[in-house]
C-alpha cells in the first residue's frame, strides 16, 4: 500500500506517514521545523522511509508467517543461530532474559516446544530501531505507533507534550485515558482486537482473565514484552508489575474492574 | 508419595525464587506450607508456596497446581499489601476515569495505545480516525 502523508495544522505542525507492515498499520509522526517542506525539512521524506524500509526488513527475517524468514528456518532447523543476523541471537538472547524476568510467562515457544515465535517483542524492537532511524537522521521531534504500541520522542513543541489516548478495551474507540508525555514508551497488550491470543505458557490455554494491559517506560521493546507477559500471568500481574523499575501500568480485567500501580500518570 | 511431594516442594520453591530474581528485596521462606492432593481429581496436587515476606508492596504467597509434573494452575493465595494504593480499584474510580476523558474524546490526542489492530481493523480504528482528521484538514 502506498504511503499516506497526512498534515494537523491544529498545532506542532505535525505530519504523519501511515504504512502497513507486519500485519498492521505503523503511522509515524514528525513535528517542528523539519516536518515543514522545503528547507529544513529537507530529507525528512527520506528518512521516513528510511525507518519504514527498516520494519519491512525486520519483517522479513523475523516473521513466523513467511516460509523464509529466518525465524521460520530456525523453527525448522533449516538454520541454526551462528547462521543467522546477530539481530536474531540479539532477540533470541532478550526472549530468554524476559522469560526468566517474568518466571516463565513470557515465552516465545509458548505454542509448544520448538514453536518459535518471537512476534512478542519484535515489533516493539522494530518500532524502536525506526524511532532511532529518526534520531539519527536529526529528528528528535517524532513518534511511531506501531499497531498500538507507541515510542514517543521529544516533544512536538515546547511545553506541548504528546497526548496518547489509551483505548477502552470494553467501549471500542473510546478512550480510557490519555498519556501526556515525551521520550516514553506506551505499549498495549488486549484480547480487544484479536481475541484472546497471548498464551498463558504454563496452561498452554489462551489467557482471558485481563481485557488489557497499558505498560509505560522507557523502552518500547521492554514495555510491549510486559505488557503481553502480564496479559498472560492475568491477576497475578498486580503483584509482578510494581516490581518492575521505571516502568508503570494500568490494567482492565474482563469485567471491566480497573487497577494501575502507584505513579501511572492519570489525569 | 514423598518423592512426589518433594518434587512440587522443588517446583514450589522454584517458582518463588523465580519471583524473588526480578524483585531482589523480597526474602523468601521457600518452605511448602500446604500440599494436598485435590480429591475430585486423581492427579491434581494444589502447592501453596510459603510466605514471602518484606517486598517493598505487600505479602505474597504462591498457590501451584500441578497435574502430573505440568504445571495447571499459578495463582495468588495470599496477596496482602502495605500500600493502600496498590489495591484492586473500584468499578467507580473507572465509571469517573471514563467520564473525565469523554468530554476529550478523538479531538486532543495525537495517538492512541491499545491491542495490537490487523491492517483491516486499523481502517476503522481511532487511529485512522485522527490519521484522516489530520489530512482533512
Amino acid at each position: 500500500m502506498a504511503p499516506v502523508t497526512v498534515r494537523d495544522a491544529r498545532d506542532a505542525g505535525l505530519r504523519t506517514w501511515v504504512e502497513h507492515v507486519m500485519g498492521t498499520a505503523i503511522s509515524i509522526s514528525v513535528a517542528g521545523a523539519v516536518a515543514r517542506r522545503g528547507g529544513a525539512g529537507a530529507g525528512v521524506d527520506e528518512a521516513v522511509a528510511a525507518a519504514f524500509g527498516g520494519l519491512r526488513r525486520a519483517d522479513a527475517v523475523f516473521s513466523p508467517f513467511q516460509a523464509d524468514s529466518q525465524i521460520s528456518r530456525l523453527r525448522d532447523g533449516r538454520t541454526t543461530p551462528d547462521r543467522c543476523d546477530p539481530e536474531v541471537r540479539e532477540i533470541l538472547a532478550l526472549c530468554e532474559t524476559l522469560r526468566r524476568d517474568s518466571f516463565g510467562y513470557f515465552d516465545a515457544y509458548a505454542a509448544g516446544p520448538g514453536q518459535l515465535d518471537p512476534c512478542g517483542v519484535v515489533k516493539g524492537w522494530a518500532a524502536e530501531r525506526a524511532a532511532a532511524t529518526l534520531r539519527a537522521a536529526g529528528i528528535a521531534r517524532h513518534a511511531v505507533n506501531a499497531g498500538g504500541d507507541v515510542c514517543l520522542g521529544a516533544a512536538p513543541a515546547p511545553g506541548r507534550p504528546w497526548r496518547v489516548g489509551v483505548a477502552d478495551p470494553h467501549r471500542p474507540g473510546r478512550l480510557l485515558t490519555v498519556v501526556c508525555g515525551a521520550d516514553l514508551a506506551v505499549a498495549t497488550s488486549g484480547t480487544a482486537e484479536r481475541g484472546a491470543h497471548v498464551l498463558d505458557p504454563h496452561r498452554r490455554t489462551a489467557a482471558a482473565e485481563l481485557a488489557s494491559v497499558t505498560v509505560i517506560g522507557p523502552s518500547l521493546t521492554l514495555a510491549d514484552a510486559y505488557a503481553t507477559a502480564a496479559l498472560a500471568m492475568g491477576g497475578l500481574a498486580t503483584a509482578w508489575l510494581p516490581g518492575l523499575d521505571g516502568y508503570e501500568a494500568l490494567l482492565v480485567d474482563a469485567a471491566g474492574e480497573v487497577w494501575w500501580t502507584d505513579a501511572f500518570p492519570l489525569d | 508419595m514423598t518423592r512426589l511431594f518433594v518434587a512440587l516442594a522443588a517446583t514450589a520453591c522454584a517458582l518463588v525464587l523465580l519471583l524473588s530474581y526480578r524483585t531482589p528485596r523480597i526474602r523468601h521462606d521457600p518452605q511448602v506450607v500446604h500440599a494436598a492432593a485435590a480429591p475430585s481429581s486423581t492427579n491434581q496436587v494444589e502447592v501453596v508456596a510459603g510466605a514471602v515476606e518484606g517486598w517493598s508492596y505487600g505479602h505474597l504467597q504462591l498457590r501451584v497446581t500441578l497435574t502430573g509434573r505440568r504445571i495447571t494452575d499459578v495463582s495468588m493465595a495470599q496477596f496482602a499489601t502495605t500500600n493502600p494504593m496498590s489495591r484492586r480499584r473500584s468499578s467507580a474510580a473507572l465509571k469517573r476515569l471514563r467520564s473525565e476523558v469523554l468530554s476529550q474524546q478523538r479531538a486532543d490526542v495525537d495517538m492512541v495505545s491499545g491491542a495490537t489492530y490487523t491492517s483491516t481493523a486499523y481502517l476503522h480504528s481511532l487511529q485512522a480516525a485522527l490519521d484522516a482528521a489530520r489530512w482533512h484538514r
